[in-house]
């Protein structure tokens, strides 16, 4: 009988703490990250500080991620009501150029690779994007085609769009939970 | 309650947080392996320009053109060299093999062209050239990674360019 309990008890201690790991490091490195409306990033991804369940969301989520002294990378699933993107609307991306030397917004499928389109048209940048007279820009992310600045979502329910800011400037990096990041404004259906 | 299941009980409690942590610490491990077994090692590995196609690694940029170093600095160190283009984000990061960027500089940041940098293992020492970076690993093998931005698709000769001009040595400790 006291053998049967000690294999009993090794035998079910190192599958509680695998399930465990598996089930707590998506909510702990998501209680690590900060919120900016729809956005949200983990300042501490790719840094040698990393605590040890944002390392492994980043290994599977964005594997090579800059430090981000060099790049801060955020993620957005939701919208800026706070409702889960869905490729049954069309969704306004717009805003004012971020502060840093370069950026990108790349629109990901739930498994984080490109979505394969016609066009092959991934992202938008700094360099494609067109400025109206304030300094705004804007494009879609929809099923539904678009003449102009579209990503296609090509029959997608759900996706990820992701911001690169390269080198981010001090007002970024100072106040990245309150600066302005751009709005993911859905359009209706 | 007797004191064999007292015993059990703490068995299965400390057997349970050694796996818990074991587990955190072997994924970043494996999912880094996994990358760098597809990798030629201490060699150059120019990648295309990401598409839908690219599914080596998550999240490819479709605007940054990758190139790539499996490197294992156990036995002896490398000398990575390439052009560095002007006026454009081109950058070079080094991963442990816990997937931890310990390293990183970039265009604006390096000091002479053609950019050289000596990977070595640490506590290591070696004869570098002169104007060459010397960074130590905290790991045997890691993944050295160049990011050179696509300002447009025009630039693409441009990148690959410099690209081709990117090499590996392997040198010698001390």
């Amino acid at each position: 009988m006291p053998v049967i309990l000690v294999m009993i008890a090794l035998l079910l201690g190192p599958i509680a703490g695998y399930w465990t790991a598996i089930k707590a490091y998506k909510r702990i490195s998501a209680r690590a990250s900060i919120g900016n409306g729809p956005w949200y990033a983990n300042l501490a991804a790719g840094s040698e500080k990393v605590d040890p369940y944002t390392r492994v969301s980043v290994a599977k989520n964005g594997i090579l991620a800059l430090r981000q002294s060099e790049t801060i990378y955020y993620s957005a699933r939701k919208d800026d009501q706070g409702n889960w993107l869905n490729g049954d609307k069309v969704y306004r991306i717009e805003g004012k150029k971020p502060d840093a030397r370069w950026w990108s917004i790349t629109l990901y499928g739930t498994d984080h690779f490109l979505i394969p389109n016609e066009l092959n048209r991934y992202s938008y940048n700094m360099n494609n994007v067109e400025y109206d007279e304030n300094g705004r820009f804007s494009f879609y992310v929809s099923n539904t085609p678009r003449e102009g600045a579209w990503l296609p979502l090509n029959n997608n329910k759900r996706f990820v769009l992701t911001l690169r800011l390269y080198n981010p400037g001090d007002s970024i990096r100072n106040n990245p939970a309150k600066v302005e990041l751009p709005h993911i404004i859905a359009e209706g259906e | 309650m007797t004191p064999f299941i007292i015993i059990a009980i703490i068995l299965f409690l400390v057997s349970a947080v050694i796996a818990h942590f074991i587990t955190l610490a072997v994924i970043p491990r494996q999912l880094m392996k996994k990358l760098m077994d597809r990798l030629p090692v201490n060699a150059i590995r120019r990648e295309r320009r990401p598409d839908a196609n690219s599914r080596g690694v998550v999240q490819p940029s479709p605007d940054l053109v990758y190139t790539n170093v499996n490197y294992d600095v156990s036995k002896a160190p490398i000398l990575f060299t390439s052009p560095v283009p002007a006026n454009c984000y081109w950058s070079v990061s080094i991963f442990q093999d816990n997937t931890d960027n310990f390293f990183v500089i970039n265009d604006r940041q390096i000091r002479s062209n053609p950019f050289q940098l000596m990977l070595v293992k640490r506590g290591k020492k070696v004869d570098a050239p002169e104007n060459t970076v010397v960074v130590q690993s905290p790991t045997n093998k890691g993944i050295l990674l160049v990011r050179h931005l696509v300002t447009s698709d025009d630039k693409m000769d441009e990148v690959k360019a410099i690209q081709r001009q990117a090499a590996v040595e392997i040198k010698q400790y001390r």
